[in-house]
């Protein structure tokens, strides 16, 4: 278990001496440190994103998108911000205040939890669960409980149905997803995420996506059922627009809003870092992560943020192209279509691993 | 049997036309420029909002009141009563007293243009009326009273050329 | 104990609701995401477009047409010109027709495209609706130079219209047709007409039976989506419509069952493509001279006498019934507009659909909020 927290536990037990006094202390602080950076970074990370929807919807629609703060619209997104927090904060007289006022740090904070045990390449994680795969599923789906917090709170029929949607989806996708992701945890033999990431390799066929063609078309299924349930479309319905108004936010607006703007962008962050870790091999170079040159620890981190981030790419270029589904159609999708073949996949890989002896396709070539 | 070829045709549709639909997207995003006009502030040098217009365009009025023989007829035509004119007669010469037009409520629909036998009455390419007061677009033509002109000869007057001159004061 | 009933939710879809196109409400109940029943609420845009017609002189109102159905206002000039112009016993030029019948295909082009854009946009697909308004830009800076004004283009006159054709016109009209029917509606089906999602929102939703399109009198394409190949500008040809080689596409239940929502989707798509094809000839047969007006009698009055003229708008079939008692004004000015008629029928296609379906079949009947009060 080698961590951001227990590297700087080490560090600080090594320069102030271990005494029992200061261990809860040393504790704190080295999970507090990296968890504020995290907190930092989603932020700066779902901000770009916001720009980066923005600039390539345009590019797509034959616009320009933003372009007046900053060279190119670099700081829309902070203007943005800034805007949203100076905005007026309206609770509507009927609504639960309590609970309205509650929501969006549940979803705000169920994003940021997962972000805990995604491994940002090379020794970059906050903390590297021995049950970081399943952390992350769990914890994703806590989402949720944020949305029909603020459905129902707002007493407002829209974001009632635009919760309810979302409870229906999200949980009904939770099942193809995790199914999707254990596959590979089938092939690793393990849920730590470092060491999920460790198993693969440079090159592509190293990746548990060309592990076997089951595991190929699991991340596909991981893909497009994530896209659901960070609700992108074509999944959107929780706020499909043209029907919900606005779904389960409608009532919400300036920070509270913005907490909800944050968690959608951070989500998609989330959902394709997680994608890249587990099958497309995260940040790992061939390099022992642990006691590599602080360069190469370093450029872990940017073949990790490079692979996720064209993963959020495509999220993004997917939504500028297809309508939204109807949520039957939906729901006829995740149960007789992904969900078998989700399930289909996972007992073949099963079967692969006996038959070949745990190797992958590519064995000869890998070695 | 059927359905599941049904059910692997629909898989392979689903793929294959969102594959389609996105390769369009790429090309747009990519490589197609934008087609986005930056009004106001970007137009580039030297050009101004009223180039963009095209010469027929339907903005403000403008009166070119030199030629205007104060007949009346485009207070007359307009369906939204924005003209508002006033004529008096001293010692056989008639002087315009009072040429209002509304812009605020003008729908730019031209009969009045039409209707002006001297030509007097032509469209600018002016769009730009944003104002703090709505009573500033209001626009009085005629800060005293002038001399109306003498009506010319009816061929004149409905000369085609002088109807699409323009003039560049309101 | 509580006892929970199971309880009906009544919705107020509108006035204000992103797909409403304009201001139109809808008073929907619904048992969670399925639909009791939806009725519509309209009136909400009433202008009293008639009364104003009685209280003008003929020529006058003719900007008022605009303002009928902003979204095809040449259409309803052309309507209101030939009604006059049929009572009055006018001919219009040569020339001036087939101006006109080039400016209403433009038109109709303009009007189709938003038509669909509008029904992806509420079907959540925003890039065709972007495509779809850049064509449109096209067609916008083409009547900006042929009458001046983008939207309510006031181009028609009583017994002509009101310009030539500048330099440069038709050059462009025909440039924009080609690249129309030749590029972007190919590029257009294949990003979203084909998509399978989109088959699937579409096809088998409101599907409205040739019999019920008749009982309900639907017209222009909602009509033609039944199947029913009637189109005013074939079967009583008015203007110079007849000397045009075109065909009227009709659903045949491509995707789905005939008359569905799909049906009605892609007539919109294949009326594109012959309206660009009479814009092509009338561009052709055009005389290259000649009067465009003629000239009416100034005060112009109508002598005592009623009559019904009705011509096909992008949204249908477009009546004006005129009374005139022999003076300056109307004596009664009825207008009947194909919206109207597409709105009642939504109460019966809504019983047992869901939310999302009550959006696509709005979408689908191509509604325009001002048509329909008027």
């Amino acid at each position: 278990m080698y961590s951001l927290a227990d590297i700087i536990y080490r560090r600080m037990t090594e320069t102030f001496g271990a005494s029992d006094f200061l261990e809860p202390l040393f504790t704190i602080v080295s999970y507090l440190l990296p968890c504020i950076a995290i907190l930092g970074i989603v932020s700066l990370i779902s901000g770009a994103l916001t720009l980066l929807e923005r600039k390539i919807s345009a590019d797509i629609q034959n616009r320009i998108g933003p372009n007046r703060v900053g060279p190119f619209g670099i700081f829309q997104f902070i203007v943005d911000g800034v805007k949203l927090l100076l905005k007026e904060d309206i609770i509507p007289d009927a609504a639960d205040k309590k609970l309205f006022r509650l929501a969006p740090y549940i979803v705000f904070s169920s994003t940021v939890l997962a972000v805990i045990v995604i491994p940002f390449g090379g020794p970059f994680i906050v903390a590297d669960l021995n049950i970081g795969l399943l952390f992350i599923v769990v914890v994703s789906s806590l989402v949720v409980v944020g949305f029909m917090m603020s459905g129902w709170a707002s007493n407002n029929k829209w974001a009632l149905l635009g919760g309810i949607r979302s409870a229906a989806q999200i949980i009904s996708y939770e099942i193809p997803v995790a199914l999707s992701l254990l596959t590979v945890a089938l092939i690793t033999g393990t849920f730590s995420m470092q060491e999920i990431v460790k198993q693969q390799g440079l090159y592509p066929w190293q990746w548990f996506i060309l592990h076997n063609p089951f595991t190929f078309i699991a991340f596909f299924i991981y893909f497009v059922s994530s896209l659901a349930e960070i609700n992108r479309l074509p999944f959107d319905f929780p706020e499909a627009e043209s029907e919900l108004v606005s779904g389960y936010n409608t009532e919400y607006s300036g920070m509270r809003f913005g907490f909800f703007f944050v968690a959608e962008f951070a989500n998609i962050f989330v959902s394709a870092a997680l994608a890249a870790a587990v099958f497309l091999g995260g940040g790992n170079i061939g390099i022992d992560p642990y006691n590599s040159p602080l360069g190469y620890k370093l450029l872990m981190a940017l073949v990790f943020f490079a692979k996720a981030l064209s993963l959020c790419l495509v999220t993004i270029w997917v939504r500028w192209t297809l309508p939204r589904l109807r949520i039957d159609h939906m729901m006829s999708l995740c149960w007789k279509y992904f969900i078998p073949i989700s399930v289909f996949c996972l007992v073949l890989t099963a079967a692969w691993l006996v038959a070949f002896k745990g190797n992958s396709v590519f064995w000869r070539i890998a070695g | 049997m059927k359905a599941a070829a049904q059910y692997f045709k629909n898989i392979w549709d689903a793929v294959s036309t969102t594959a389609a639909g996105m390769r369009i997207t790429m090309k747009y995003w990519l490589f197609e420029p934008s087609i986005t006009v930056e009004y106001p502030d970007r137009l580039g040098k030297g050009i101004k909002a009223e180039d963009l217009a095209a010469d027929r365009y339907r903005g403000f009025l403008g009166l070119n009141l030199s030629k205007c023989i104060g007949c009346l007829q485009c207070m007359r035509v307009c369906p939204i009563e924005c003209i508002k004119i006033t004529t008096e007669r001293l010692e056989n010469v008639r002087f315009i007293t009072r040429f209002d037009i509304d812009q605020s409520k003008c729908m730019y629909c031209g009969l009045c243009v039409e209707a002006c036998p001297a030509s007097a009455l032509v469209f600018t390419k002016r769009f730009e009326g944003a104002c703090y007061d709505i009573n500033e677009l209001c626009i009085r033509h005629i800060k005293e009273a002038v001399k109306a002109a003498a009506p010319k000869s009816k061929a004149e007057g409905q000369n085609s050329e002088n109807r699409t001159g323009r003039i560049n004061e309101y | 104990m509580t006892e929970f009933a199971l309880e009906e939710m009544i919705l107020n879809m509108g006035p204000h609701h992103p797909s409403t196109h304009g201001v139109l409400r809808f008073i929907v109940r619904t048992d969670g995401e399925m639909m009791l029943r939806a009725t519509p609420d309209v009136g909400f845009l009433h202008r009293g477009i008639e009364k104003i017609a009685e209280l003008m002189p003929y020529e006058s109102f003719m900007p008022y047409t605009d303002r009928i159905d902003y979204l095809s206002s040449l259409n309803c000039n052309l309507g209101y010109a030939l009604t006059v112009e049929r009572l009055a016993g006018i001919e219009a030029p040569e020339k001036a027709e087939y101006l006109r019948v080039i400016g209403a295909e433009l038109t109709r082009i303009g009007s189709h495209l938003i038509a669909v854009g509008a029904l992806l946009l509420d079907l959540g697909a925003v890039t065709p609706f972007v495509h779809a308004l850049r064509e449109r830009e096209t067609y916008n800076s083409l009547m900006e130079m042929l009458c001046g004004a983008r939207l309510t283009h006031h181009y028609v006159r009583i017994g002509g219209v009101a310009f030539d054709a500048p330099d440069g016109f038709i050059e462009k009209a025909l440039s924009f047709v080609n690249h129309l029917e030749y590029e972007f509606l190919d590029e257009f089906n294949k990003l979203i007409s084909f998509n399978s999602i989109l088959i699937k929102r579409l096809a088998n939703v409101g599907i409205i039976t040739p019999e019920k399109a008749l009982e309900f009198t639907l017209v222009g394409p909602n009509l033609r989506g039944s199947g029913i190949k009637f189109d005013l500008r074939k079967d009583e040809p008015y203007s110079i419509y007849d000397r045009f080689d075109f065909e009227i596409p009709s659903g045949s239940g491509k995707f789905g069952v005939q008359g569905d929502a799909y049906d009605r989707y892609w007539v919109r798509i294949e009326e594109i493509k012959q309206s660009c094809r009479i814009v092509r000839q009338a561009i052709n047969q055009m005389p290259e001279h000649g009067e465009i007006k003629t000239k009416i009698s100034k005060p112009f009055k109508i002598p005592a006498g009623e009559i019904y003229v009705r011509t096909e708008c992008p949204r249908g079939e477009l009546g004006f019934y005129l009374i005139s008692a022999g003076g300056k004004t109307p004596y009664r000015l009825k207008i009947r507009t194909g919206s109207f008629s597409a709105m009642t029928i939504i109460e019966e296609l809504s019983e047992g659909v869901m939310v999302a379906d009550l959006v696509a079949i709005i979408g689908s009947l191509d509604v325009v909020a001002p048509e329909i009060d008027r």
